[in-house]
């Protein structure tokens, strides 16, 4: 038959509540009762009491040494230091790392983006030299067609306004006639 | 947060200084109870802190401050008391290697002597707990925190916490009851017999 473990007094349930001092009045006349009849518990319970005199009677442990505080900040306020250079320069091998990936695989990009860049901003200095270049060009290649130009330009005027030039042959013919016979006069 | 933890966050030394001060005897005392040996309570107290400050930005300012920087001192020590080897304390033993007792100031040599008898049978029985018994003995008997802050200190439960304190004295019991069948009880009389030890 199985016994209750908080009323067994050899259960170590009931044994902890004897300790916390957790049991009735009736619980405790039991446990003396019980204590006066079995050698076991009473030794048991004789060494726990001298533990917890022992435990709570014991010298407190010494004082540190006097240069203990200072010692120990200037350990922390050390490595503080320390840590935070170390994080410095883990964050810039990190940065330096992944620029140097970004470079790797979109370096090309970025090389068309930037030559890309370039051209726009020098944009409106190749037009200029450009349009000067086409000027240099049209004036070299007028000066060697001049004459020719000059002579379809007269054929054109002859062809295209042919009674104007009769009427100024005319007009010079009669007026060097009047200068011939008053001459002669 | 408080704004002084902020600032030691960020490196005032006013403010580090402020929060080594206030914490610096609770947790050389833990780590001295846990570690039983002055010189490497000391490094792990100073260890402790420092990882205190360089992680306050975990830290949760819903909470109080003194369990969670008991916290990490108990984890060190823990940890230390792992990585540890066997060694032979060095405390009180003179340059020739041999034991010294340092007589001369004492009124009462005697006494003197008992009671370091005593602190060395404190030290030993502690020393036969598992760490994390250890730590919540040391909280609950000598830094006087509740089970509650015994439980942030240790991510136990109450009931977890009970439990173990419990077998952490009934182990050192039976180190005292077996010390007593050899007849080398240097633990007082049993004057406290039948005494109820806890409120």
């Amino acid at each position: 038959m199985l016994r209750d473990p908080i009323t067994d007094v050899h259960s170590d349930a009931w044994w902890m509540r004897v300790c916390e001092g957790a049991l009735s009045p009736q619980e405790e006349a039991d446990w003396q009762a019980h204590l006066a009849q079995c050698e076991a518990c009473r030794r048991e319970w004789t060494a726990l009491a001298q533990v917890d005199m022992l435990l709570r009677t014991a010298t407190p442990p010494p004082m540190l040494a006097p240069d203990f505080t200072a010692h120990t900040v200037e350990r922390i306020t050390h490595k503080q230091k320390l840590r935070q250079m170390l994080q410095f320069v883990v964050g810039a091998l990190i940065l330096g790392l992944v620029a140097w990936i970004g470079w790797a695989y979109f370096g090309a990009v970025l090389s068309n983006a930037v030559r890309a860049l370039v051209v726009m901003i020098s944009g409106r200095q190749v037009l200029f030299a450009a349009l000067m270049r086409t000027l240099v060009g049209l004036a070299v290649m007028i000066k060697s067609l001049l004459p020719l130009l000059l002579g379809i330009a007269g054929a054109a005027l002859l062809f295209l306004t042919p009674n104007s030039i009769l009427a100024s042959v005319m007009v010079v013919w009669y007026a060097r006639r009047k200068r011939a016979a008053a001459t002669a006069a | 947060m408080e704004e002084w933890l902020l600032s030691a966050q960020h490196g005032d030394e006013a403010a580090v200084n402020r929060l080594v001060t206030t914490y610096q005897q609770p947790v050389f005392n833990l780590c001295y109870r846990m570690l039983g040996e002055y010189t490497e309570a000391e490094d792990a107290a100073q260890e402790a802190l420092i990882k205190a400050v360089l992680n306050l930005h975990a830290y949760d300012a819903e909470r109080p401050f003194k369990p969670w920087v008991l916290r990490i001192a108990s984890n060190e020590c823990i940890d230390r008391i792992r990585r540890r080897k066997p060694v032979v304390s060095l405390d009180g033993m003179g340059e020739d290697g041999a034991w010294e007792w340092q007589a001369g100031h004492s009124p009462n040599p005697e006494s003197e002597m008992l009671h370091h008898e005593r602190q060395v049978e404190i030290q030993e029985m502690l020393e036969s707990l598992p760490p994390l018994d250890r730590t919540v003995i040391t909280l609950f008997y000598w830094e006087g925190l509740s089970y509650t802050e015994i439980g942030e200190v240790t991510g136990l439960s109450i009931s977890a916490i009970k439990s173990r304190l419990f077998r952490a004295r009934r182990v050192m019991a039976q180190l005292i009851v077996s010390s007593n069948t050899l007849g080398s009880n240097t633990l007082g009389s049993n004057t406290m017999e039948e005494e109820r030890y806890v409120a």
